[in-house]
């Protein structure tokens, strides 16, 4: 490249310096010609004779013309034949060169010619120089842009993205230098790719709700999780206020944006979110924040029931043992009369067996929250057991006049936890007998098909309100809050039901009518082998 | 730089303007679920917050001043200004009447309902609802949810005719009825001028983006009259 330069510049400058001399020549050449006509028609000629005087001359009138003897070109002709000199005026810039010869008659003829000096002749020759001049540039702005173009051409032409770009030897680093960037550049991108292809696989598929504000709340992020448990179709670039107007959301995400780190409960349609807010921080400045929703509704409705449930227990113990307390206190201080330690310690007595029983579901039921019950299967006679149970609550039914009756086939073989069958049993037609009506009649029906076992308690009793029909399963929850304490029950039965059937992989369902009676169908595997 | 300050602060206007939308929605739902549940301690929050939608309405009041003064804004802008302008008034209104709700729930919170107030939330529901989509129509710029809300009125206005009936039928029943059936009969007025304030909001943000309002309204004297239980 360095060559080339070298080349074409010393190239401009010669063809320059050529187009100047070839153009000079022709104006001056053409200028001569007419200079030297010029110079001709005003050559002066004046005869002087041997006195000194003027006695011809075209330019002026010869008497009015002093004598000339004392010129140094009229003494040098007189004296030498022939005679010279020139004189300057100042005042007209011109310089007149004075020729004198002597003639054979003794005169002398003499021959003035009068030129501008080199100021005059620049003035003169101005205009052409200035034509020249500017011609000479113009061409030499023509070659300088073509040899621009000629020395530009090749660094134009190179192709960066080739393996060995062509080009000027001393640009060879530069594609060195490129193609390293280029690689490095190369690889970042593809790590940022495959970077980003992770974030997002992750924010897209992750459950929770993530959304990025930018420290004037703008958000700069949001996944798909976020867009529907907000309810909006778009967020990104748009002010949060825009995507979320709950107040509590609002401020707590103007806190974060404020600095301060922090997590709420909130609900967004029918679910309850814990919304986390922490703010992007770099030093001491805040970027931003981020925002992550975590859907808590089942942990909430787990907590909320677990909750109520040690409520319910607290006041179900409570109850009994004040009883407990109270009378025998009496017994102790001696206010109870002897004819009222009999009933007192019937009444402890029975107080402490309800303790007793609802301890004993509590921990039942604990063993099905802990899966702790072993999955012990034996194959026994379903209608035996059933039958048993039913003996067993004969005087419970026998007190109300109520009728028990057992159907289905009496040969049926099950597997399944017998210990559990038999509670599953005694719970239904237990609570069968509690809420019938005086004289009324339960039916337990037992039958087999396709692998599934399925026992039916059918009572005629005061039946079950649609209100309560969800909720019965529930621990502690009863319909009739009265009603239950009579009949002495821990409010744990039917939640213990619901628990055996699923041990055995089946379920409960429950049809009723109020005043008719209720119906509890019990389904379930009739085969467990492990 | 003059302009772009100009929008900032128009964007800001926007952004108050959805929060105080968002802090009536509170106020509003907040009264209403304290009547529901007879929550005394819940509608003294919405009293309350109440206070909250006043300041914010000075606020953008003094922006949208501010903004008038000093920028001098045309067309798009000037809507928008001169919309919130009277939007805040609407919201104002609303909280005014959410809270006037949660005083009396705070009274009715103490004594069984007559009746169960099922019409009273179905109306207040459908309100809350006129109010949330009159301020989406604003967030999201959307003409037919505005003109949703507008026809959505109807509604409202039927269950108030509704409930009036009601409590007619309650006093005529037991006169002792009578007391409870005013205050019942007060709220149900009160979310009938939530729902026409709803109305005005939607009409201000159709004008904001088309620059026509509906007068229609205003004809009748229904909407822009003076509230009665101010």
């Amino acid at each position: 490249m360095t060559k080339r330069i070298f080349r074409y510049m010393s190239l401009l400058i010669l063809l320059t310096i050529l187009f100047f001399a070839v153009l000079g020549g022709f104006a001056f050449s053409g200028t001569f010609g007419a200079e030297v006509k010029d110079g001709l028609k005003t050559l002066r000629v004046s005869i002087i004779n041997e006195s000194g005087e003027v006695i011809f001359d075209n330019v002026a009138d010869p008497g009015t013309l002093e004598n000339h003897l004392d010129r140094p070109e009229v003494v040098g002709a007189i004296q030498n034949g022939t005679g010279e000199s020139e004189r300057f005026s100042d005042t007209l810039g011109e310089t007149t060169y004075y020729y004198a010869v002597r003639l054979a008659d003794g005169n002398i003829l003499r021959l003035a010619l009068t030129t501008d000096n080199a100021t005059g002749l620049l003035y003169r020759f101005i205009s052409v120089i200035l034509i020249c001049l500017v011609l000479a540039a113009f061409f030499a702005f023509l070659i300088a842009q073509r040899l621009t173009k000629r020395i530009i051409a090749p660094i134009n032409n190179i192709d960066l993205d080739a393996d060995e770009p062509d080009g000027y030897d001393e640009l060879v680093p530069f594609f060195w230098k490129i193609e390293t960037q280029k690689r490095e550049l190369t690889a970042q991108l593809a790590e940022i790719e495959t970077r980003n292809t992770t974030i997002t696989a992750i924010m897209e598929n992750m459950r929770e709700g993530l959304l990025l504000l930018n420290e004037n709340g703008l958000v700069m992020l949001a996944n798909e999780s976020v867009l529907e448990i907000l309810g909006v179709s778009e967020a990104v670039g748009r002010n949060m206020v825009s995507v979320c107007r709950d107040v509590t959301f609002l401020e707590t995400a103007k806190k974060c944006l404020a600095g301060e780190k922090s997590e709420t409960v909130m609900g967004f349609r029918d679910r309850i979110y814990n919304v986390l807010f922490n703010p992007v921080l770099d030093g001491d400045a805040i970027h931003g924040g981020v925002v992550l929703f975590i859907d808590i509704t089942e942990r909430y409705a787990a907590e909320a029931q677990r909750k109520e449930f040690s409520a319910n227990v607290s006041h179900e113990l409570q109850t009994p043992l004040t009883t407990i307390v109270a009378l025998s206190e009496m017994i102790a201080d001696g206010t109870a009369k002897d004819k009222d330690l009999q009933p007192f310690a019937d009444k402890i007595s029975s107080q402490s067996l309800r303790l007793i029983n609802i301890i004993d579901d509590i921990i039942k039921l604990s063993e099905f929250d802990e899966d702790a019950v072993p999955k012990e299967f034996t194959r026994f006679h379903l209608y035996d057991v059933a039958d048993a149970v039913i003996r067993g609550l004969h005087e419970k039914a026998a007190a109300q006049n109520i009728t028990v009756e057992l159907k289905g086939d009496s040969q049926l073989f099950i597997e399944a936890n017998m210990r559990m069958i038999d509670e599953l049993l005694y719970n239904l037609v237990d609570n069968a007998i509690k809420y019938n009506r005086i004289g009324g009649d339960v039916t337990v029906s037992l039958s087999a098909k396709d692998d599934r076992v399925r026992i039916e308690v059918k009572d005629s009793g005061i039946g079950i309100s649609q209100e309560h029909i969800s909720r019965i399963f529930e621990r502690f929850y009863r319909v009739d809050k009265s009603r239950s304490k009579k009949t002495g029950g821990t409010g744990l039965g039917l939640s213990i039901v619901k628990h055996i059937a699923e041990f055995h992989g089946g379920q409960v369902e429950v049809e009723s009518k109020m005043g008719v009676g209720t119906n509890f169908i019990c389904t379930f595997e009739q085969s467990h082998e492990e | 730089m003059m302009r772009s300050t100009f929008d900032q602060q128009l964007q800001m206007l926007n952004i108050m303007l959805i929060e105080m939308g968002a802090q009536t929605e509170t106020a509003i739902a907040q009264s209403i679920t304290a009547l529901k549940k007879q929550d005394a301690l819940l509608a003294q929050k919405a009293i309350a917050a109440d206070a909250e939608v006043d300041r914010k309405e000075k606020d953008i009041e003094a922006l949208c001043l501010k903004l008038l003064l000093q920028q001098q804004p045309v067309a798009k802008d000037l809507r928008l200004i001169s919309a919130a302008l009277k939007m805040i008034t609407d919201m104002e209104r609303i909280g005014d009447q959410a809270a006037d709700i949660a005083e009396i729930s705070i009274t009715l919170s103490n004594q069984p309902y007559i009746k169960k107030p099922e019409h009273i939330s179905q109306m207040a529901e459908a309100t809350a609802k006129m109010v949330t989509e009159s301020i989406d129509a604003f967030v999201k710029k959307d003409l037919a949810l505005a003109h949703e809300v507008i026809a959505y009125d109807d509604i409202v206005d039927g269950l108030f005719d509704t409930i009036k009936n009601d409590l007619i039928d309650l006093i005529v029943a037991d006169s002792k009825n009578g007391g409870q059936a005013i205050d019942l009969m007060m709220i149900a007025k009160y979310l009938e001028r939530i729902g026409d304030h709803a109305v005005n909001i939607a009409e201000w943000v159709v004008f904001s983006i088309t620059g026509k309002h509906n007068g229609g309204f205003q004809e009748e004297g229904d909407h822009n009259a003076d509230d009665l239980y101010c």
